[in-house]
């Protein structure tokens, strides 16, 4: 009865999936229901991208000021030429996620670490909380928790 | 876009990365926009960003890409550099390279952009003629 119940409902849900042109699901040998090769694929895909991470750095590339996303009542902070305004990750396929930040505030982009996402997460995390203790930052009357460009930590 | 011009980068954190920013940054895009009216050559081109990509070959993360938004009437450019080159490379010969690339860049960029009234042909030409005139290089190089 369960079984029977089990094969009316992958049926259904087959049913539905054609009809609803959703081609992620397809029958398997025991005409159970599984991933359809594309969507297979595209699942190691992304997997596979996962793998290849990047922690970078942005940089000012001109000194003057720059958005401050925490400095309490200023929005605005001044950071000479080559001091960290954020950092952070990206992986294969998400592109342009620094593009504005480029070409709208004046940054340049520096690849730090390469590895697996959780390795660049780590890495990521490691930074924002130490530059609290850079001397570029240690230096102001007021040093910052984390970066001008990083909203919060991880 | 904070200027008509833009020039940045997305290097590595080493030697390579020092070459091309930031001072040859700073350069050209202060170049740039101190000798080159975009207005002059047409109306329908806001901006032109270019950013240099120098990462060694095994990065799969930032591709070449030449884009126009006619919306907003800017160009973005991210044009990979030699690596193999840049290693051996100084300071000035990598701006050498660069200015190379980024004139192959506003080639490219003009294919992609067709912007009816404006006179991409001049402006190649012209930024031609100020990296000829900085010692980037001579004519040959740049064709």
């Amino acid at each position: 009865m369960v079984l029977l119940f089990f094969m009316v409902c992958s049926c259904i849900l087959a049913i539905l999936a054609t009809w609803k042109d959703t081609n992620f699901l397809e029958q398997d040998a025991g005409g159970g229901l599984k991933l359809s090769s594309s969507r297979e694929a595209q699942l190691q895909q992304r997997l596979q991208r996962l793998e290849r991470c990047e922690q970078y750095v942005l940089r000012a590339k001109f000194s003057g000021f720059y958005p401050c996303y925490h400095c309490a009542a200023d929005t605005l902070i001044f950071l000479r030429a080559g001091e960290v305004w954020k950092y952070g990750i990206t992986i294969q396929g998400e592109k342009g996620r620094y593009r504005n930040w480029v070409t709208t505030l004046g940054l340049r982009y520096r690849v730090q670490f390469r590895g697996t996402i959780q390795d660049c997460l780590r890495q990521e995390t490691l930074k924002i909380y130490q530059y609290a203790l850079l001397p570029e930052n240690t230096r102001r009357k007021l040093p910052l928790i984390r970066p001008p460009g990083n909203k919060v930590d991880l | 876009m904070y200027t008509a011009f833009v020039v940045s980068s997305i290097t590595e954190d080493n030697s390579i990365g020092d070459k091309i920013d930031t001072h040859n940054l700073q350069l050209l895009e202060q170049l740039l926009n101190a000798n080159v009216q975009l207005a002059a050559y047409g109306p329908g081109v806001a901006g032109i960003a270019v950013v240099f990509v120098g990462t060694a070959p095994e990065d799969v993360i930032h591709e070449e890409e030449i884009s126009f938004e006619p919306a907003t009437g800017e160009g973005y450019l991210q044009l990979r550099l030699p690596y193999a080159a840049l290693e051996p490379a100084t300071e000035q010969e990598v701006l050498e390279l660069m200015a190379q690339r980024y004139l192959q860049g506003l080639r490219d960029l003009a294919v992609v952009a067709q912007a009816t009234d404006f006179d991409w042909a001049r402006l190649v030409r012209d930024v031609q003629d100020l990296f000829v005139a900085e010692g980037f290089g001579n004519d040959e190089f740049f064709e």
